[in-house]
């Protein structure tokens, strides 16, 4: 009888957590029509912030590649004096608040301070623009690739790094040849994640680079912008993209990762 | 190439692992470290790689001192515990990995990874990855990727601690007659006395990070010397036993062992150490007997 209420307890529990991620979904959907979603979809408004969006997650996404893989290298071959710290520090952004991150990052690149005077004068702009965003977006995303690919790294066998050198390899070439191609997944991951996570950054982003349209509105901040001025159809449409999106992404990855273990 | 270590120390968070290790291994030489877990054997085996910098003291390949130089320009193979296939590569990628490595000709590096495939007999197992493969193979595969660049040196870290009893003994058999063809300078490191007489031309008994002893695997198995090489080289070959009635030249002892009814006299030949140790057990190899 216990077994029973046990395994009952566990169904329920299980129903209501997918309840509440189903029924907020299933709220946008319903409260739209195909031919309304076609309608917000051919504004230019609703299509400049999909293509800012885009452009500037999948930049994001780049440049965390290039700054993020070394890092994670570090953090997962190397032993040195204050790596508790750097570590620490990859994680920060991810248990900060967007807001917060936003606001440490306007101060700092804002014209009141001496690093955004510096850049100004040379003819940087980064607030209120794209570079903004992706500034924004790369500061809170940038730790799901890192931490992803620290991993990877850090759960290939040693001794394998270790006859790649033996071998003849230098680090470099035992980088590209043995490590790369065995943290392929971990990194695949952190990409995925990374973009997820910059595709629906709102806090920091409209911080740094505010709600302009056709310049700095990206969809998250023209969901915000249309709920606000009375547009929930337009707020509706970007939002179901979004969700498409992300579950397009999740389920791509997962079907490559069970591939890959079949 | 032979090769030397000239007071080799090295110490990690304050527990000494070497000390002031010296042990020089002749050109074409099998030799083997043997020793207990925690040794110093794969230790010294990392240092002469390249792998862990010493805290002091120097290694020589051939004339030529090599102390300062990374792993990848020493010309050493190496042969790991859990052999370290690389897991994304084919057989035959595997043991062409160093090949390329070094801008030999497509053509050559088929000829030369096709001889040891056949020369290991896994031929028909060229495109399989490492996944796919039993010990035994990986085993060979290992050996084959490090023979295959031609080392000075070949280093071997316990490689058949994996392999059943059978695979094991064929597989030594093969690594024998491959190092006699070669003549390649070979490192084996082992906790098995059985498999060290076997391969040894010569034998390191190693512990605490010091050489206990250096034989001939013959001499070391006849005049183990202390307790501990005596305890350690022919564990499974030893009588407990408490002497009686000794003098400089025999000795009469009595066998402690649980399982025996009543206690059994021996007469011992020749076993000078019974006399200074009285008071004590000893141990005695079967042939003393």
């Amino acid at each position: 009888m216990k077994n029973f209420f046990f395994e009952i307890s566990i169904l329920f529990i299980t129903a209501v957590f997918v309840c509440l991620i189903v029924l907020p979904m299933f709220a946008l959907f319903t409260t739209t029509s195909f031919e309304e979603l076609i309608y917000q979809f051919r504004s230019p408004v609703i299509l400049s912030a999909i293509v800012i969006s885009l452009e500037t997650s999948l930049i994001v996404v780049f440049l965390s590649l290039c700054l993020g893989i070394p890092v994670a290298y570090l953090l997962a071959m190397k032993d040195f004096r204050g790596k508790e710290i750097i570590d620490t520090l990859v994680d920060l952004p991810v248990s900060m608040p967007p807001l917060v991150a936003g606001l440490a990052l306007l101060i700092l690149l804002g014209g009141n301070s001496k690093f955004g005077n510096l850049l100004s004068s040379h003819g940087v702009d980064l607030i209120f623009s794209k570079k903004g965003i992706i500034i924004a977006q790369l500061f809170v995303s940038i730790p799901f690739l890192i931490k992803s690919t620290k991993d990877a790294f850090a759960s290939i066998n040693k001794n394998v790094i270790n006859a790649s050198l033996t071998l003849g390899a230098s680090k470099f070439h035992t980088f590209k040849t043995v490590l790369l191609p065995l943290a392929k997944n971990g990194i695949y991951t952190g990409m995925i994640m990374t973009w997820s996570r910059a595709l629906g950054e709102f806090g920091a982003t409209s911080m740094v680079a505010g709600c302009i349209p056709f310049r700095t509105e990206t969809m998250t901040v023209a969901i915000y912008q249309n709920a606000m001025t009375g547009e929930p159809a337009a707020s509706i449409a970007v939002a179901l993209l979004l969700l498409v999106f992300s579950f397009t992404l999740l389920l791509i990855f997962k079907l490559r990762i069970k591939v890959q273990a079949g | 190439m032979s090769i030397e270590l000239k007071g080799i120390s090295k110490s990690y968070n304050g527990r000494t692992v070497l000390k002031n290790l010296n042990l020089k291994i002749n050109q074409g030489e099998f030799h083997v470290l043997l020793g207990p877990s925690g040794g110093g054997k794969t230790t010294t085996l990392s240092v002469m790689a390249g792998l862990v910098k010493p805290d002091r003291g120097s290694v020589f390949i051939g004339n030529k001192d090599v102390s300062n130089l990374s792993p990848d320009k020493r010309r050493i193979g190496y042969v790991f515990q859990d052999h370290a296939l690389f897991p994304h590569l084919t057989v035959f990628e595997n043991i062409a990995y160093g090949l390329r490595l070094r801008k030999v000709k497509k053509q050559e590096i088929k000829h030369r990874v096709d001889y040891y495939l056949e020369r290991i007999n896994i031929t028909n197992e060229k495109n399989k990855f490492p996944r796919h493969l039993s010990g035994g193979q990986k085993q060979r595969v290992a050996l084959a990727r490090a023979l295959v660049i031609k080392p000075d040196v070949l280093l071997m870290d316990e490689p058949m601690s994996s392999l059943d009893v059978m695979t094991k003994e064929i597989v030594q058999e093969e690594l024998k007659s491959i190092q006699q063809k070669t003549g390649v300078t070979t490192i084996y490191v082992t906790h098995d006395h059985n498999e060290a007489g076997f391969l040894g031309d010569r034998i390191s008994v190693l512990d605490n990070g010091k050489v206990n002893q250096i034989d001939s695997s013959f001499e070391l198995f006849q005049n183990p010397g202390t307790e501990f090489r005596t305890s350690f080289v022919e564990v499974k070959n030893i009588l407990d036993v408490s002497p009686v009635k000794t003098n400089s030249y025999e000795a009469t002892v009595l066998i402690n062992n649980d399982g025996l009814k009543y206690p059994v006299k021996i007469r011992v030949k020749k076993y000078p150490d019974v006399e200074r140790e009285k008071e004590g057990n000893l141990k005695l190899k079967r042939g003393q007997v």
